[in-house]
């Protein structure tokens, strides 16, 4: 099967809008913030996104491509 | 300089957390909120399994945590590493406790790693410099 390419944050986020990714490969910058990487799994579910962590090996990127809708605030 | 450019708009400010595992082979980059509000790092469960760390174990110690939805008990363990901004820390507790998926994130970047160095948030114009204090 032939590799996923590698992708840039700009266009992971506008080909997977609004979702969870798992990435391999994937690029830092100086301050340690996501640069590239290639898309092992996507979903809107984050949970479907854990269970594929277990599925793979080497160095990985949890990644989420949404924001917060604008009249929800956080509190933790 | 280590720097952090976010969206001044957002909810909260995002970075990401890059964590050793346990045997030092791999690593795990995930989003999390950057909380002075918090005392300890927090990181998910299902992540902190992956890169070995075992939270499930009984015999790990649990740390109580006063949350805004209560008072809870977490399993707390230490992280070989953890690196954001551009930083790195050796070493570093982190509790294992799961936050909402819809926060977007898969933890809490606390004060246990922040107050190491020197934090400046320029809040109008979405900026974080993190550097180690002289």
């Amino acid at each position: 099967m032939a590799q996923a390419p590698l992708l840039s944050r700009q266009k992971i986020k506008a080909k997977y809008p609004d979702q969870w990714l798992l990435l391999k490969d994937y690029e830092l910058d100086a301050s340690t913030s996501l640069r590239k990487g290639r898309v092992l799994a996507h979903s809107k579910d984050r949970e479907e996104i854990h269970r594929a962590l277990k599925k793979h090996t080497g160095n990985l990127c949890i990644h989420f491509t949404g924001s917060l809708p604008p009249d929800t605030g956080v509190i933790f | 300089m280590p720097r952090v450019v976010y969206d001044p708009s957002a909810s909260s400010i995002v970075v990401d957390l890059l964590l050793e595992a346990a045997d030092g082979r791999s690593s795990l980059l995930i989003p999390v909120v950057l909380d002075t509000g918090a005392s300890l790092t927090i990181v998910a469960t299902d992540v902190m399994a992956r890169l070995g760390y075992d939270p499930a174990n009984p015999g790990r110690a649990r740390q109580r945590i006063v949350m805004g939805s209560g008072v809870e008990y977490a399993p707390r363990t230490t992280v070989r590493s953890a690196t954001a901004i551009g930083q790195k820390v050796a070493n570093l507790e982190v509790l294992c406790h799961d936050l909402p998926a819809e926060s977007g994130v898969d933890g809490l970047l606390g004060l246990n790693f922040l107050k190491r160095f020197k934090l400046t948030i320029r809040f109008l114009k979405g900026i974080i410099d993190l550097t180690k204090e002289r």
